[in-house]
């Protein structure tokens, strides 16, 4: 006698499914990567900025000078449902800080588009990068921020 | 039975109800992570001089000879040289600072050239530099306060009667420091 009901049950999430994929299908971002500007000469007189490009490149302006080569752009992946639309967020500035000193993090950039449609796959990784300045006074330190990233369905 | 069946329905309907609403149909889902961001800035390295190379007051003789202070310092003549008593001879120091604890490479020629100044002058006399052992190697490490003294001594080659004057080299004893 139940088996009239449970055939409706069926129907229902059936139904629900077929008009909102999605619902099996929450978009999600994973951190693949931080930051890193890796380690550069500047302050005490040596002004300028280092910038580091989301395809990995990293470049110094003024009188900084990049050293080492350890350096990334931050990286995610996106997953969600294939055709979705998606957006992507994050603050267009954003601060470092060692002990009392701080730096500015400007010019975020992404290697995606900030609006797209997500591929059949599922899933796209994608980097962003961004540029430090460095004043003349700036003290010599290890820099520490965080660079919040957002993803929503359209 | 009927009674039964519709209420199976209904708690079927709100249940899956309750199932959009939790996982948000109808709403933009969204998601986020934070990333840390790093850097390190690093002390610019920079080199100036300390004490300059001074071979203080000699003679030149009938014979050629050297005048040389080593890099610690000390003072010696060969061949028909005679050193000048109560003169100060003392070897170039080069302060580098930076990042504490860093490495850095140091560059500078191997000989200067010393050039008469006074009257109608330019008679030489060529310095072959003696140099420590950072200097000699050409990289060295900053102390935990982020200097290091180089010190740098040499030998003048004074030529039989060398010309009487006040030598000293121009733009040619140029020391470059680099981090590593």
């Amino acid at each position: 006698m139940n088996l009239p009901g449970i055939a409706v049950k069926t129907t229902i999430l059936c139904a629900l499914l077929s008009a909102h994929p999605s619902v099996l299908f929450a978009i999600s971002l994973t951190k693949v990567q931080d930051l890193e500007f890796g380690s550069f000469m500047g302050g005490a007189g040596y002004s300028g900025s280092i910038t580091i490009d989301p395809s990995g490149e990293r470049y110094a302006s003024g009188r900084v000078r990049p050293m080492g080569n350890l350096f990334s752009p931050a990286r995610f992946t996106l997953k969600g449902y294939p055709g979705e639309k998606y957006s992507i967020t994050f603050p267009s500035v954003l601060q470092m800080d060692a002990a009392a000193e701080k730096v500015e993090v400007s010019s975020v950039t992404c290697s995606i588009p900030t609006r797209g449609v997500i591929p059949p796959a599922g899933a796209i990784g994608f980097a962003v990068g961004a540029t430090l300045s460095v004043g003349s006074t700036l003290g010599n330190g290890n820099y520490l921020g965080n660079l919040q990233v957002t993803v929503s369905e359209n | 039975m009927r009674q039964t069946s519709i209420y199976g329905k209904l708690l079927a309907m709100a249940g899956c109800a309750a199932l959009v609403c939790a996982l948000g149909v109808g709403t933009g889902h969204a998601a986020s992570v934070t990333a840390e961001a790093t850097g390190q800035v690093i002390k610019p390295i920079g080199v100036v001089v300390g004490t300059h190379l001074e071979f203080g007051r000699f003679m030149s003789g009938a014979t050629a000879g050297t005048i040389e202070v080593t890099a610690a310092g000390v003072a010696q003549v060969t061949g028909g040289v005679g050193a000048v008593p109560g003169n100060i001879r003392v070897a170039a120091t080069f302060d580098v600072s930076g990042e504490a604890s860093t490495g850095f490479s140091i560059s500078m020629p191997n000989t200067v050239t010393l050039t008469n100044t006074d009257g109608v002058g330019g008679e030489t006399m060529v310095v072959t530099l003696a140099k420590d052992a950072v200097a000699a190697a050409g990289t060295g490490t900053l102390d935990g306060l982020g200097a290091l003294a180089v010190k740098v001594g040499g030998a003048v080659a004074v030529a039989e009667n060398q010309v009487s004057g006040h030598y000293e080299n121009t733009t040619d004893f140029t020391v470059v420091v680099n981090y590593n």
